[in-house]
């Protein structure tokens, strides 16, 4: 009985303490969070030109090519000989954010064509870029670059007509090429 | 004395009636109380509100974390990457030269308190903003978030009421927000600070 009695007194405190304490600060309570984002620097490219240089028409179809290092192939009544000029594949530029890494992509068959903007055209197919993906832009902060380079092929016809051609005339177009973050 | 006699008995039936009240006066009556005790509402913070790493365009753009659709199980993390308007969201990670947030996905924080009771949250208004500070030398215009938005518990409820129904009294919640990505914002990493509450309701 002794005990029952203490009981009922502890129990009387406790309903009273519990009372006050709904209603002062237990009913609510806050805390902080953080909010946070990282603005990377964008990525951009530069496009390059596959420069075929000059060669001669020939009296059958063929082609011209150039390998990613701008090494020239002609084809059968082609070869200018040492008065061709320059020739050189392209080189792309990329830059963005030093240390990360980008894949390059395109639609496979690279193709374009190139008009002496008076009617007359040749076809061609650029190569598969350099290199391989992933690819890490090298320099810090803001400064990082990274480059491709990219040559081709061209289609002459027998014949074609004498002129300078280019995907700039018109009748012409180039090919696309995408970089992007991983 | 027939008169007295009458004035006696009326002086009789007066004792009677005042002995009657003074007897009441010793009766005691015991009085009686009740309470409940409930257990405090607590509020944790356990993940940042990271909007991971954009891209910004030339023109100004918005990185909105959502909550729609999206479970909190208690004690879980979320993984949601934004979806930018003229700006681009990277959603895989990469070696992060300004220590940014590998993952972006909401704010996640957990409340406790007592089992089944229901609470309400309140969020930074709309018309508040939270400033991220750029943490790189030389600094740059602060970035801001607001519409910041709720999602409770899993599945997920979108908005600012919930009930404690888990384990022995916890539910945890999800916040979301708008980050603002001015045009070529300088590149860096941003973070702020938000304050959110919740009561018993």
């Amino acid at each position: 009985m002794k005990n029952s009695i203490k009981s009922l007194v502890v129990m009387a405190i406790i309903a009273i303490a519990g009372t006050t304490f709904a209603q002062s600060t237990g009913n609510s309570a806050s805390a902080t969070g953080t909010a946070n984002a990282t603005i990377v620097c964008p990525i951009s490219l530069t496009a390059g030109t596959i420069t075929f240089g000059t060669f001669v028409s020939p009296a059958a179809a063929t082609t011209v090519s150039l390998d990613n290092a701008g090494v020239a192939t002609y084809g059968a009544g082609t070869n200018p000989g040492s008065q061709g000029g320059a020739h050189s594949a392209s080189t792309w530029n990329v830059t963005g954010q030093g240390g990360w890494t980008y894949n390059l992509t395109d639609d496979a068959t690279r193709a374009f064509t190139i008009s002496d903007g008076a009617g007359h055209t040749m076809t061609g197919n650029a190569n598969a870029p350099s290199g391989s993906n992933p690819r890490t832009l090298a320099g810090d902060g803001c400064n990082g670059t990274g480059s491709f380079t990219q040559g081709g092929t061209v289609n002459v016809g027998a014949g074609q007509v004498s002129g300078t051609y280019s995907t700039g005339n018109s009748g012409g177009s180039g090919w696309s090429e995408t970089v992007t973050y991983n | 004395m027939k008169k007295l006699i009458k004035f006696t008995v009326i002086l009789g039936v007066m004792a009677c009636t005042f002995g009657s009240l003074l007897a009441q006066n010793t009766v005691s009556k015991t009085g009686s109380s009740t309470g409940t005790v409930v257990t405090p509402i607590t509020l944790t913070w356990e993940q940042p509100l990271a909007f991971g790493q954009i891209v910004p365009s030339n023109t100004d753009g918005t990185a909105c974390i959502g909550v729609t659709g999206l479970s909190v199980p208690s004690s879980d993390k979320i993984n949601e990457t934004p979806v930018c308007v003229n700006c681009t969201a990277l959603s895989t990670s990469e070696p992060n030269a300004y220590g940014g947030n590998k993952f972006p996905g909401p704010a996640v924080f957990e409340v406790t308190g007592q089992k089944n009771w229901h609470f309400a949250i309140t969020l930074p208004a709309n018309t508040v903003v939270c400033h991220l500070i750029d943490l790189n030398p030389g600094g740059a215009p602060d970035l801001l978030v607001s519409s910041f938005t709720a999602v409770v518990g899993s599945p997920g409820v979108v908005g600012t009421h919930g009930t404690l129904s888990v384990g022995i009294g916890i539910m945890d919640f999800a916040v979301g927000g708008t980050l603002t990505v001015p045009a070529n914002a300088t590149p860096g990493r941003y973070q702020g600070a938000f304050s959110v509450s919740v009561n018993y309701d």
